[in-house]
């Protein structure tokens, strides 16, 4: 039989999501849970579960990707060309993973095969992305698939929503089973638990964590196209803040961004949720900016601390 | 002995680790003008006690007096500035800033002047304390990083007798000492005890007891088994309390039969490893055998067992698993072609330790117990279940995380892990290192149930007792290369092998 | 057991939503003007009494109008302006202004209006615009109209989306940013100057606003040598103060170059005062700004002769979208959709020449003198207190701006 302590540890990460939930609920006299917001947050909900929930597998086996929104911001870019050049939905999305794909890949074997600590190889790669687009894009500082040489699908509100759920359900079934149901999850939290075990155990660090950036990168792809659904453009800053948004959900969903055995699937949902709610409930109160930043900090810094007094393990680097 | 002389008495003192006694209602005294040697196996509580006396841990239960008065020293800080010092076993220093710096870690405010920390006089007082213990060859004004091991214990030394100490504890330091440091400490020892001070000194080594100490207290399994004066040392007496039993009984194997098998399954060729502590070694490995390796430390073995696992680079030779003619060049490949690897540091290479039980042992079987592609709970749990069943791990689910495990249940799932995976050769770096005997007991007769299934093994170990009462046939390396080899023999001593390793 | 719980919340919620979805969506096509108005505010059949229904507090209308803006950066002088222009409106009027913190991606754009929509917002003001006609679409869906982008071709280009009932067009200066740069070309061949160089900010970077800047001074230096008078662009200086370096090195040339006597700037020129000094050369060049600000320091540089212009943006022109937003919530939206479309209310700027006019004009900027536009020349446009009020006549209040007609008004 588990202890209460265990059982409350286990379910800290829903209990915050609830808990900040209610206190916005409140504060906003009920505005934050009409429906209406509802279906609006969850189109933001989306976007940073998919790129979180596929992080989890590379945070999990112990890569500290800095540059999620770089590439993020590359993929969206690259793919809204190929989208205003072609019309075609499906061109659209294979460029968003094409370049995903390609970048991660470079990330996995940074990861694998250089010596410097890949945290602040992405660091450098997030600023060459960044660099990067603003060479691409050339002149311009938004591009609107609205100027496609064949008019792309627009989907209505609904259809969007649709269209989000869709997606969303598919990717995290796909995670929960890969994470949970197949060798690629176990490896990932035992690479990251252990790296010296994890090669004496016979098994292949390279290969994980491949797969782990691949995983992810369908993710940063999916989201780069439900994204370009949504706003039909995209620019030097689109997905900017991404980032830090994944790593503060998968604290907040109750994961350490070491990695390692406490990596969970769940974290990237419910810490995609958690800070939604956060960063709507606050804007919703019509607080000022400063006020805004000073309170994100100051819960960000309490469930940091909470949550490291549950977990005995850190939650951050060193 | 005089009571007037009694400094420290604890009474019933117990330190628990998790489900783990390390001291059981332990009442010690401690005197005056005495060298007092703690002696005990691993385990049996002769660090832990020390170390709640200096105040680095508190104790369970239990009520601690010195001077007299009552004792519960919360730091070593707090220890140390009641006038007890101690020398730990482990890293005691600071790295990266300077020998002064480390002498006077803590105490800083006694050199400001004027709210600035004087540095002049900081060194000046530190080159003081390196002169008084007799190494004014130390600058304390360098940095800690720039002396040798041996030095940055002597500094450890300097930073204790600087604050003057009326109770000197020195854990196990002699063994990472040179002869010259070990006659400073001696030296420091005897003239704490003629100044009528305390000294506390632990040791594995016997012998540099016996020669060193007034009185023996011996230690088992967080019991005080006995206190011995001077007149009363033996060793073999000693021996017997350390280890609560006539050595040679049924502990070990009890047949001598030491066949080998024709059939070689390693050849382990010419090998000088990366580290350099394996030179051009050669050695062959008979199957179904026994093999045990020992030596002292950095003689190579350890880095033997990684070699033949394929975790060690080579600079030359080869190793070779004979019945498929491979080249063993990874840890994958060795696992591939049946061999198993149990490290000598459980915690920091065998096991993850914030992972459960059952990712522990399931992580080595992940080719085994998947079906397509997929790995199934109810599989996985069957598997882990098995191995937990047949090593009896005591614990209370198979979910609960390995680091809050007993050592020897630790290395019980490391077994687990490479058991179940049923290869035909294992490599056992100190498989019993920091086990209970309970344990060690269950251990062995594995080993020789491993052996009797036909399966080879590899016993690297820095225990010569166990070595001898294990292996089929013992090799002892001494500076990388192979000093000698020793067939199972009842007549087999530990005298021959020690002149062997030394 | 976790998973399948997070799972199931999803779900709940997701389903939850797209059930409900299209019965929260109002259907705009209907009627031009949305069904959000206020119980209890019902001005048409107040007007006839005592005049329209007013808060507790005496302003109007009775229930506060929130309105929400999508800024770019919560620090820039502009909008500090332009929020104590707002504070001084929301005196008088029942309005609340709820700012975005700094925007610049699509979807930080699209989530700010969803926020709005929950916080019960009834307009958002376009300030700033990275999605295009997504920003308007997203606030017809959420029911709140949207002002702004009067210069974004893809909104007031666009013949669909100047139909779109939500939204209710912006204040237009002509093309604003061209005649800036044009205007600036005059003010300095007024004063007689002939060799010019050019600083041409954000132009090589493809930022539209010193894009325009920047031709509408050319076509005036090429109409000036049409007509037969001396000018010539000789230097153009780059980029921005304090980047790469490239403004500072085009700086150090532009001064140490032969004969030049006049420097048209596409941004604030006041970092052209001390090099101008060591160079030996201030008072001696003449400048002309696009686009600077009123503060004491400008004021001051008319007087020491370096300044000879500046064109001006007018804070309270971004104001309009006050008036028309109170109209069409209170459901006057027709005044400002005349035939079914919206509209752009038609605003001057200001050319400013001498000392006398920069002082005057940073007194009507919220200093001693008040504001260009009142609340009391905004209640004209309110159809509210005004019945007779039309669209033509917020034209002709925003472009009275100069400084004898804002002095008639004021009196």
């Amino acid at each position: 039989m588990k202890k209460l302590k265990d059982i409350l540890k286990d379910y800290f990460p829903i209990l915050g999501l609830v808990l900040v939930a209610v206190i916005f609920a409140i504060l906003t006299k009920g505005k934050l849970i009409k429906l209406s917001t509802l279906q609006s947050m969850l189109s933001t909900v989306m976007l940073t579960a998919l790129v979180s929930i596929g992080s989890v597998f590379v945070f999990g086996s112990g890569c500290f990707d800095m540059s999620m929104g770089g590439t993020l911001c590359m993929s969206t870019v690259v793919g809204c060309y190929a989208g205003i050049a072609t019309g075609n939905v499906v061109v659209m999305l294979l460029a968003c993973l094409a370049v995903s794909l390609l970048l991660n890949i470079l990330k996995a074997l940074f990861a694998s095969y250089v010596e410097v600590p890949l945290f602040i190889v992405t660091i450098v790669l997030g600023s060459i992305l960044s660099a990067l687009v603003l060479v691409i894009m050339g002149k311009e500082t938004t591009i609107y698939l609205s100027n496609a040489v064949r008019k792309l699908p627009e989907l209505t509100p609904n259809g969007l929503t649709i269209l989000n759920l869709v997606v969303l359900v598919l990717y995290f079934g796909l995670c929960v089973v890969l994470f949970n149901y197949t060798r690629l999850g176990r490896e990932v939290k035992l690479l990251g638990g252990n790296p010296v075990t994890f090669r004496q155990t016979g098994l292949n660090p390279v290969r994980v964590k491949l797969l782990a950036f691949i995983v992810a990168a369908v993710g940063v792809a999916l989201a780069a196209f439900v994204l370009l659904m949504r706003t039909r453009t995209a620019g030097a800053s689109t997905g900017g803040s991404m980032g830090t948004d994944v790593m503060v959900a998968l604290v907040l969903g109750g994961m350490p961004l070491t990695g390692g055995p406490r990596s969970r699937i769940s974290a990237g949902l419910i810490g995609a949720a958690t800070i939604t709610i956060l960063n709507t409930g606050l804007t919703i109160l019509g607080l000022s900016t400063a006020v805004i930043q000073i309170f994100r900090a100051i819960v960000f810094l309490g469930v940091v601390y909470v949550a490291s007094m549950t977990y005995r393990t850190k939650l951050l680097p060193r | 002995m005089n009571e007037d002389k009694l400094i420290i008495e604890t009474r019933q003192l117990c330190k628990n680790f998790g489900p783990t006694v390390a001291l059981n209602h332990v009442d010690m005294k401690f005197y005056r003008g005495q060298i007092t040697g703690l002696i005990g196996e691993n385990g049996s509580g002769k660090s832990t006690i020390t170390s709640i006396v200096a105040g680095m841990q508190p104790a369970t239960s239990g009520e601690m007096f010195y001077q007299g008065k009552p004792h519960k020293p919360s730091t070593m800080l707090e220890g140390s500035k009641l006038g007890i010092g101690m020398i730990v076993q482990e890293q005691g220093y600071v790295s990266g800033i300077t020998i002064a710096q480390n002498i006077f870690l803590g105490k800083e405010g006694q050199f400001r002047r004027k709210g600035v920390i004087s540095r002049k006089e900081m060194i000046k007082a530190a080159q003081k304390a390196l002169d008084d213990i007799g190494c004014p060859d130390i600058d304390a004004s360098w940095y800690i990083d720039r002396l040798n091991i041996q030095d940055r214990k002597l500094v450890e030394l300097a930073r204790v007798m600087a604050a003057d100490p009326e109770v000197l504890v020195v854990d196990e330091t002699t063994t990472a000492l040179s002869q010259r440091g070990r006659d400073i400490i001696y030296g420091i020892m005897r003239q704490m005890r003629d100044a009528d001070k305390c000294v506390i000194f632990i040791s594995h080594d016997l012998e540099e007891l016996m020669e060193i100490c007034d009185r023996m207290v011996v230690l088992r399994d967080g019991n005080l088994i006995t206190s011995l004066d001077r007149e009363e040392f033996d060793a073999d007496t000693i021996k017997k309390h350390m280890v609560g039993r006539d050595i040679g009984a049924k502990y070990y194997r009890n047949d001598w039969d030491c066949a080998l098998s024709n059939e070689i399954v390693l050849d382990v060729k010419d090998v000088t490893s990366g580290s350099g502590l394996l030179m051009n070694f050669s050695m062959q490995v008979h199957k179904g055998e026994i093999l045990g390796i020992g030596g002292l430390s950095h003689c190579g073995m350890h880095e033997l067992g990684k070699v033949i696992f394929g975790e060690e680079k080579l600079l030359t030779g080869t190793v070779t698993h004979v019945p498929s003619g491979e080249q063993i060049t990874n840890a994958r490949q060795a696992m591939r072609l049946g061999l198993g690897y149990v490290s000598k540091d459980r915690d920091k290479e065998a096991l993850v330790l914030a992972a459960s039980i059952k990712d522990n042992i399931a992580s080595a079987a992940l080719d085994k117990i998947n079906q397509g592609p997929f790995i199934l709970p109810a599989a996985e749990n069957a598997y882990v279940n098995k191995q937990v069943k047949s090593l009896s791990i005591k614990c209370a689910s198979i979910n609960q995380n390995v680091q809050y495990l007993s050592g020897g249940n630790k290395q019980k799932v490391v077994f687990g892990k490479w058991i179940g995976r049923d290869g035909d050769i294992l490599i056992l770096d100190c498989p019993t290192r920091g086990v209970d005997n309970g344990v060690k007991a269950a251990m062995y007769q594995l080993i020789e149930d491993m052996k009797a299934a036909g399966k080879t093994i590899i016993m690297i170990s820095e225990e010569l007792a166990e070595l001898i009462g294990m292996s089929d046939r013992l090799l002892i390396l001494k500076d990388g290369a192979l000093a000698g080899e020793f067939m199972r023999s009842p007549e087999l001593t530990d005298h021959q092998i020690i002149d062997c390793m030394i | 057991m976790k998973k399948f719980i997070a799972l199931l919340l999803a779900l709940v919620m997701a389903f939850g939503l797209v059930a409900c979805g299209g019965g929260s969506t109002p259907a705009p096509s209907n009627s031009p003007a949305p069904s959000s108005s206020q119980p209890g505010t019902e001005p048409s059949t107040q007007l006839g009494t005592d005049g329209p229904a007013l808060s507790a507090d005496g302003r109007y209308p009775a229930e506060t109008v929130k309105i929400g803006f999508v800024n770019y950066d919560p620090t820039a002088e502009q909008w500090l302006k332009l929020e104590e222009y707002f504070d001084y409106l929301s005196k008088y009027y029942n309005i609340e202004i709820m700012a975005s913190e700094a925007l610049n991606t699509a979807e930080g754009e699209l989530d700010f209006i969803d926020a709005c929509a929950a916080a019960g917002c009834d307009a958002v003001y376009g300030y700033y615009n990275v999605s295009n006609e997504q920003a308007l679409l997203k606030c017809a869906e959420k029911g709140m109209y949207y002002f702004g982008q009067g210069a974004n071709p893809a909104i007031s280009g666009n013949d669909e989306m100047m139909s779109n009932p939500y939204y209710l067009g912006s204040f237009y200066v002509g093309n604003a940013d061209y005649q800036y740069g044009y205007g600036c070309i005059e003010m300095l061949v007024e004063a007689g100057c002939h060799k010019i160089v050019g600083v041409s900010g954000g132009k090589n970077f493809g930022v539209q606003l010193f894009i325009d800047r920047w031709e509408g001074a050319m076509k005036a230096i090429d109409d000036y040598k049409a007509k037969g008078y001396d000018i010539e662009l000789v230097y153009e200086v780059p980029g921005f103060p304090g980047t790469d370096g490239s403004f500072e090195s085009g700086q150090t040339t532009a001064l140490s170059m032969e004969g030049v006597d006049g420097i048209f700037s596409t941004l604030t020129a006041l970092m052209w005062i001390q090099p101008m000094q060591e160079a030996g050369k201030f008072g001696q060049i003449k400048v002309a700004a696009a686009g600077e600000t009123m503060s004491d320091a400008a004021i001051g540089m008319f007087g020491a002769g370096f300044y000879v212009g500046t064109a001006t943006e007018i804070i309270d022109c971004f104001g309009s979208a006050i008036p028309v937003i109170l109209n069409a919530v209170t459901g006057h939206a027709d005044v400002v959709r005349p035939n079914g479309k919206a509209a752009m209310v038609n605003c001057g700027w200001w050319k400013v020449t001498n000392v006398e006019q920069a002082g005057f004009y940073s007194s009507i900027q919220g200093g001693d003198n008040g504001w260009a536009i009142t609340a009391e020349d905004i209640r004209s446009l309110l159809a509210d207190f005004n019945p007779d009020v039309t669209q033509e006549d917020f034209s002709a209040l925003y472009s009275a701006t100069t400084m004898d007609e804002i002095l008639a008004r004021h009196h």
